[in-house]
């Protein structure tokens, strides 16, 4: 654990509801550089609130998001976007766009308007592109792809806006299980290499364990659960989270597998 | 479909927005002979030639030249803000508040500088009444924008059905031109060209924004735009637009919807090419459709309106079908994985 080096992110006593339903209460997260953190919970749980809060498009009731040592609210827009990225669960296409110009969007927190795409910008657009597997339709429409191309494309815009904390919501969705895993461990490795963090909420207890280093169980009562993947993922723990059984395989990985009962 | 460069299509479109105002300057029933018009245009003098350039075609050209180019912009806008490839210049009501303070003027025999006065009182009224009930609730999301603008759009409707009822045969008339789009008393000056250059210019400083806007306002916020003040700024803008637009020229149709579309089903999608581009289009276009709407019933004179829904229909069909059949070949069950 790299806890030596300063946290990158930090949520203190974060309290959070929707339409007068509470989701988290006293929530404290430190996300270190390197660290990867799954988030688990049933539908409803408040953990797509949670990571629109984390990103400050969702308003937390109470408590304190500290982004690099400084609060949230005291960075601009634009400086938030370039250390946090979010990939959102779905986007809507109400417009026509080239698969490469929608990837370039992703640099807009890093561009000024005076200034025209740089090189350097279209090189990273092409490398964000080419690790999706979208490097041949990169002059298609969007309207024209599948789902799971569209969230290949949106983890490419994500990748060009190369935060320093991602937050996905879902990022296996609409994936088959070849991309979701070369995407997830493309993403793993990323972090790990860079020193950046992220945090994904998911349905999919197995791609937590496989993936994060440190897992967030909510309950829909707002209560939680924090700490490290091998502290928290048990048989129990994920059974009580669900309301249904939940067991665990017995297999030769190095990382627990569960099924539900 | 193979693509033009944006750059080439820009300087294509300012080539044709040259051959439109030299046609539009050339065109009438009194023949001024094309090495004449440089000439006179640059050093007037007292000849009938330059009386007719400078009194009645160029201020209808110039007139044609903004008010296209402004409508253009603002469906451009209204499209990204609503995000709704339906919406027009007009779908918020800012020609209908516009229409109903010119027919006003009309029927109480307003003419001139009343006219236009009350045009804009009109066209400013509606544009706080839409805001100021789309702004209450706690969020101002597009739909709730788009539904209150179509229906206070509706409500002027109503009230311009009223006082086209109760006038009289020959203010009719007039107010029937008024709400088609007519060119023939238009004039504009200095302060029009320089409000829209003013708008172009904030409007290609936020390109990249609004091409984000385009793809969800949820996504342009993670990306760090602000999207309640940019919002607002485009609403209020593209009203302005619109309103300076009927006030000139009255409500001319069309413009404002086929032109963004038009450029966009040729491939120009981004918004840091899809501005300079309608502007330049959508005066192009305004301009011939003028000249058209003088010339081809001539001596007899057609609303503008009427005209530039007469050549845009065909056009657009055109181009959406002819896209369509290119989606096909790309598109198909094949894709989904």
């Amino acid at each position: 654990m790299t806890t030596s080096q300063p946290p990158l992110f930090q949520t203190q006593d974060l309290c959070i509801s929707q339409q007068n339903k509470t989701l988290c209460q006293q929530l404290n997260l430190t996300v270190y550089p390197g660290q990867s953190i799954a988030i688990l919970g049933q539908n409803g749980s408040g953990k797509s609130t949670l990571l629109h809060t984390l990103q400050g498009l969702h308003q937390a009731d109470h408590g304190e998001i500290h982004l690099s040592g400084q609060a949230l609210s005291k960075w601009t827009g634009r400086g938030v976007a370039q250390r946090v990225g979010l990939l959102l669960q779905q986007v809507k296409d109400e417009m026509p766009s080239r698969v490469d110009d929608f990837a370039m969007l992703g640099r807009l927190p890093h561009s000024r308007f005076w200034k025209s795409d740089s090189e350097q910008d279209r090189n990273i657009v092409a490398k964000a592109l080419s690790v999706t597997d979208l490097s041949g339709m990169s002059a298609r429409d969007v309207e024209s792809l599948s789902g799971g191309e569209r969230q290949r494309l949106a983890i490419a815009m994500l990748l060009a806006q190369d935060p320093d904390l991602y937050l996905l919501d879902e990022p296996g969705n609409h994936l088959d299980i070849a991309h979701q895993i070369s995407l997830m461990t493309l993403l793993h490795q990323h972090i790990k290499s860079m020193a950046k963090a992220m945090i994904f909420a998911t349905h999919d207890m197995n791609l937590a364990a496989r993936f994060a280093d440190k897992v967030l169980l909510l309950n829909t009562d707002g209560s939680y659960l924090f700490g490290l993947r091998d502290d928290i993922l048990s048989e129990s723990s994920l059974s009580d989270v669900y309301g249904h059984p939940v067991r665990q395989a017995q297999t030769d990985t190095d990382y627990p597998v569960f099924f539900p009962g | 479909m193979k693509t033009i460069p944006p750059l080439y299509s820009l300087v294509l479109l300012c080539i044709v927005l040259v051959a439109a105002v030299m046609t539009s300057l050339l065109s009438g029933s009194y023949a001024v002979p094309v090495s004449d018009i440089f000439s006179v245009l640059f050093s007037p003098d007292d000849s009938v030639n330059a009386q007719i350039i400078h009194d009645i075609r160029l201020p209808r050209t110039l007139s044609a030249i903004i008010c296209g180019a402004m409508l253009a912009l603002s469906g451009v806008i209204m499209q990204v803000l609503l995000r709704n490839p339906l919406a027009d210049p007009y779908i918020l009501g800012v020609s209908g508040g516009s229409a109903v303070g010119a027919l006003t003027a009309l029927s109480l025999g307003a003419s001139g500088i009343w006219l236009t006065q009350s045009a804009l009182a009109g066209a400013i009224i509606s544009i706080f009444l839409v805001f100021g009930l789309a702004a209450r609730g706690q969020q101002w999301s597009s739909q709730r924008l788009l539904l209150t603008g179509v229906v206070v759009s509706a409500g002027w409707g109503a009230v311009i059905n009223v006082l086209l009822t109760t006038s009289t045969a020959s203010t009719v008339q007039s107010m029937l031109f008024w709400l088609m789009g007519d060119l023939s008393q238009s004039r504009i000056s200095l302060w029009h060209f320089a409000f829209l250059f003013i708008c172009l210019a904030i409007l290609l400083s936020q390109a990249r924004a609004l091409n984000t806007l385009a793809r969800g306002e949820l996504l342009a916020r993670t990306l760090g735009v602000p999207v309640r003040g940019l919002n607002l700024a485009l609403f209020l803008l593209a009203s302005a637009m619109t309103a300076t637009s009927v006030v000139i020229a009255g409500s001319v149709g069309f413009v404002g919807l086929i032109i963004p579309h038009l450029l966009r089903l040729a491939g120009i999608q981004d918004h840091r090419w899809l501005i300079p581009a309608s502007a330049l289009l959508g005066a192009a276009f305004l301009t011939l459709a003028d000249c058209l709407a003088r010339t081809m019933l001539a001596p007899q004179q057609l609303p503008v309106g009427v005209l530039t829904a007469v050549i845009g229909v065909p056009i657009f069909l055109f181009m959406l079908n002819y896209r369509q059949g290119y989606q096909h070949t790309t598109e198909g069950p094949a894709n989904d994985d």
